[in-house]
């Protein structure tokens, strides 16, 4: 042990990046409260938990932070009298190197559990912000594993080089531009075949959601969220591994490293020519990737002409000499030709792709998935890509149909095809929403294909034998379902309303079942029970419309609910004009009001915090609202209004939240159409 | 002791030490002359473990000495350009020192920085050049070395500081049993300093000797007869120089003094003068009789 780590060694690593330390300090604690601060007393009137967008957001810093520090530790490396200070300590190197790599994580450490402890109480203290412990260590253990990966980064190239400006631009080298080889290759194959899904094998290591240091910054519009960005354990653990792959690979180097190498842009020309040639590359790269998948364009020459310039600034940055910029041109050649090996290897590999693609005797089974693959840089709940329950079905359901197989090996063979569409064509059939087929060999192997040309597909997956039995199966089976959700009722409501609509459906013939569910498909504003659930590991959302054809006790039990829920209503309505009346005079103000069309609760009509607005929209409908007859109302408004009101006695403040049900005649509809309209404006 | 044997460093394929052999006992003070890029700096990285040979092995105490603690805690090497962790004060590099050697005395410490007079608190970039070797000297031997070796040390101090620094390491060797080397360019800088000397020449040693034994081994005779002579008259003695102008002799001789003035007045000379030699003198002449060209090497 006291060849590998020395306390007293480590103890003075501390003192060393003390001032980085305490900057990164001072910014990373004062930043972080900065944001809860901003908050604290914004009265939001319902308790929000907070996401790690929210929770010390700038816990990001750190991985800037980290490589500062490891640079501000070992810079010594950089000069030579102070790189021979070091290596002439009575240590071992590997005991130096450690000593000093844990007094760098020490304060990495303890200044992101400062900074997000300050920012974690804070947000506790704010008015109905709420951090949960998961979010706390997710997204903490999240940054300090990111951190570790980029002092390992900056570790690595400062062990190899021992210049400042090589130290960074091989940084940037081995962050940046060795994933870039990859993402090209995984892009550049996308590109020529179509079919290639890299994201269901391990490829997809490459792909840029699996990048977090760089994908978290991207996700910062995103509200970054907790799930997102640390969720995934594999991913985390990953990253774990890069870091201690890094760890070790640059105490390796720095026990091999020469002292010498001081002032040295690469320790020889070898390794100089590497470093060019990586960093050059990728520009190629890129240019090589856009010749194949922007024919049309010019855009790779404008890459060749970059990747000069970048040959040339690199030298001319590393070793500030014109005479070893002109010994280096000749060998511009190289990465030209690594550039064509790129372009030959995607080929070669579309060639390898194609050739293995199965044929149907060899396929025991196939299944689809609609989703165009999960992305961090894609809204996945935009609407359009929650699974409906006969996604889940098809996304979960292996199916042995031979017909089936066939079409799917055609859309295969279609989707081979589209390699040469435009944009326009891939929209138009459905490129952006491409789905995947998963086919499993009797070999026991299994692949996944992207299909371009799908939707034909799609309806005929529905129809088969397979599919068919097991949505009717389990369509309604409670044992999927983990939410039953319908507008204003409460949960004892909700679930009387669902065992009905199990009943109806039950009624229902096979023919029958399968025409209702498809028939949901469409957009409906009618009456709705919305659930969600998970289907052999699929997770769905579907709304279950209500028609009085298919559905009629559920209908009528609904109708029941709301004839109960005038009652109530009335009781609101005096609620409302009690308020109003006491509104400016004692101390009642109103926070915030939205009408939504209550048989469509998604469709929000009015949303203000306007409090004048409120007040004379409020008098207005208090005075003229008609509570009666939800048997036949065509209209129904949901109203929900949130009022403050402080008890002066007890010197606190209530938050009330009340919600009404409103239904106008058709000349009142008239009028409060366009004074919503109005004020929507 | 420390043992040097074929000791080969090469750098970008230019070899600094070619097949270098060397042995120093312990308790003596070393020194070790030669032109610029002679290989004296390349040297003490290797004894100091900064450098791994490319061939050849060095050990010591017996023990090979690169990346070996045990070894390295009793070598202090100070480089001829100094090092000191920025913005730091003498404390500071005390501390510093304190955590890497583990006999590092803050008493030593303490008087020698009242022997210097140096501000121990100040922050070393306000120091002078000179100022900074006394704090490197101070820090290095507060170390409690066992070897200290010092790289071009006595540049930039005045002379009543060479003085002192010189003293201090006295005291060291003798109070300590430490082995210390110096390398200098000069002759002369070595000259009352060191107990051996050796000279660096293309990456090897070309001479090497007691400091003592070399200044008495050669002596400078001026002898005149009354009758003429040519310089086999002088055979019976071993001579590296002669010059002869009439009937006076101008020669050096190496061997006995004693012995060889014997020898010379039992041929009656009509003059008889034994002159001393500076080391520099006889470093002249012994190169000459190595076949290298004294101001090829040091010039």
């Amino acid at each position: 042990m006291k060849n590998i780590f020395s306390p007293k060694l480590y103890l003075q690593g501390l003192r060393k990046v003390r001032t980085l330390g305490i900057a990164m300090a001072i910014v990373m604690i004062a930043l972080n409260a900065w944001l809860p601060l901003m908050h604290i007393n914004d009265g939001n009137m319902w308790v929000q938990t907070v996401e790690a967008g929210e929770f010390a957001p700038f816990g990001m810093l750190i991985l800037i932070f980290a490589p500062l520090l490891v640079y501000n530790m070992f810079s010594y490396l950089n000069e030579r009298k102070s790189s021979d200070f070091f290596h002439s300590l009575p240590q071992k190197r590997i005991c130096v190197y450690t000593s000093f790599m844990v007094a760098i994580f020490t304060w990495i450490v303890s200044v992101l559990l400062v900074s997000t402890a300050v920012n974690s109480i804070l947000w506790s203290v704010a008015k109905n912000y709420t951090v949960s412990v998961s979010t706390v260590v997710l997204t903490t253990l999240g940054f300090l594993i990111l951190a570790f990966v980029m002092a390992g980064f900056m570790a690595l190239a400062m062990m190899l080089t021992g210049t400042t400006v090589a130290n960074f631009l091989v940084f940037l080298l081995f962050f940046l531009f060795i994933r870039a080889f990859g993402l090209f290759f995984l892009y550049g194959l996308e590109e020529i075949a179509p079919m290639f899904n890299p994201m269901h094998s391990w490829l997809k290591i490459f792909d840029w959601d699996f990048f977090l240091p760089i994908a978290l910054f991207a996700r910062i519009e995103d509200s970054m969220s907790t799930e997102a960005s640390f969720g995934n354990t594999l991913l985390l653990l990953y990253w774990l591994l890069v870091g201690a792959v890094l760890f070790v690979s640059s105490g390796f180097a720095y026990c091999l490293r020469k002292s010498e190498s001081a002032t040295k842009s690469a320790p020889n020309k070898i390794m100089q020519n590497i470093y060019r040639i990586g960093v050059t590359f990728p520009f190629l790269m890129l240019g090589a990737f856009l010749l194949i998948a922007e024919k049309d364009s010019h855009l790779y020459l404008l890459c060749f002409v970059v990747a000069f310039l970048v040959w040339i600034i690199f030298e001319l940055l590393t070793t500030k000499k014109i005479k070893n910029v002109l010994r280096s041109l000749p060998l511009f050649l190289i990465p030209v030709l690594l550039a064509g090996g790129y372009v030959a290897s995607l080929h070669g590999t579309k060639g390898l792709i194609y050739a293995t693609t199965p044929k149907s005797d060899d396929i025991e089974s196939v299944k689809i998935n609609l989703h165009r693959r999960t992305s961090h840089f894609t809204i996945v709940n935009d609407g359009i890509m929650e699974n409906s329950f006969i996604d889940a079905v098809l996304a979960a359901t292996e199916i042995t149909d031979q017909e089936t197989i066939k079409l799917v090996l055609e859309a295969i063979e279609d989707t081979k095809e589209s390699e040469d569409w435009t944009w326009e064509q891939r929209v138009q059939n459905g490129y952006t929403y491409s789905s995947t087929v998963t086919v499993r060999l009797y070999s026991g192997r299994k692949v996944t294909y992207n299909l371009r040309t799908c939707l034909d597909l799609y309806t005929e997956f529905q129809n088969t034998e397979d599919i068919r039995e097991t949505i009717l199966n389990n369509a309604f089976s409670n044992k999927d379902i983990k939410r039953i959700y319908v507008s204003g009722f409460d949960d004892v409501k909700r679930a009387e309303l669902w065992e009905t609509l199990q009943k109806d459906f039950e009624a229902l013939s096979d023919e029958e079942k399968i025409k209702y569910l498809k028939m949901i498909k469409a957009y409906d504003p009618n009456l709705n029970i919305e659930v969600s659930g998970i289907f052999e590991g699929v997770s769905f959302t579907q709304v279950y419309y209500l028609y009085p054809e298919y559905t009629p006790e559920t209908i009528r039990l609904w109708r029941q609910f709301y004839e109960n829920g005038t009652k109530r209503t009335l009781e609101d309505l005096r609620w409302l004009q009690d308020m109003i009346s006491k509104y400016e005079k004692e101390d009642v103000s109103f926070v915030y009001m939205e009408i939504l069309d209550y048989l469509s609760a998604e469709k929000l009509r009015l949303y203000t915090q306007d409090m004048d607005v409120i007040r004379d929209f409020l008098l207005s409908v208090s005075a003229d609202a008609h509570l009666t007859d939800y048997q036949n109302a065509k209209n129904i408004y949901q109203m929900i209004v949130s009022v403050e009101q402080q008890d002066k006695e007890a010197q606190k403040t209530d938050d009330i939240v009340r919600t009404l049900l409103l239904t106008f005649s058709d000349e009142d509809l008239r009028m409060y159409e366009e004074i919503l309209a109005h004020y929507a404006k | 002791m420390i043992c040097a044997k074929n000791i080969t460093m090469e750098f970008d394929g230019f070899a600094a030490l070619k097949n270098l052999n060397c042995e120093i006992p312990d308790g003596v003070v070393y020194g070790l002359v030669g032109s610029n890029g002679a290989g004296k700096s390349t040297f003490l990285r290797l004894l100091s473990g900064v450098y791994k040979p490319k061939s050849g092995e060095i050990t010591v105490d017996g023990e090979p000495l690169y990346e070996n603690p045990k070894i390295k805690k009793d070598i202090l090497y100070i480089p001829d350009e100094l090092y000191f962790l920025p913005q730091s004060s003498m404390r500071v590099m005390a501390n510093f020192y304190a955590a890497a050697y583990e006999k590092f005395s803050f008493e030593r410490f303490s008087d020698l920085v009242k022997t210097f007079g140096l501000n121990e608190n100040a922050n070393i970039n306000t120091f002078s050049k000179g100022m900074k070797r006394q704090a490197s000297t101070i820090l290095a031997l507060s170390a409690m070395p066992k070897y200290l070796f010092f790289d071009e040390t006595f540049d930039g101090l005045d002379p009543v500081m060479r003085n002192l620094v010189k003293q201090v390491i006295y005291n060291d060797v003798i109070e300590r049993n430490t082995t210390t080397i110096i390398t200098s360019h000069s002759l002369r800088e070595l000259e009352d300093t060191c107990d051996q000397l050796a000279l660096l020449h293309k990456g090897g040693i070309v001479f090497e000797s007691d400091i003592q034994d070399l200044k008495t081994s050669l002596f400078k005779i001026q002898v005149a007869f009354d009758s003429m002579f040519e310089r086999s008259f002088f055979a019976d003695i071993q001579i590296l120089d002669y010059t002869q102008m009439g009937s006076v002799a101008t020669f050096i001789a190496r061997g006995n003094r004693e012995e060889t003035v014997a020898l010379l007045r039992e041929k009656n000379p009509l003059l008889l003068d034994v002159l001393p030699l500076n080391l520099e003198e006889v470093f002249v002449y012994e190169m000459e009789a190595l076949g290298y060209a004294f101001k090829d090497i040091l010039m």
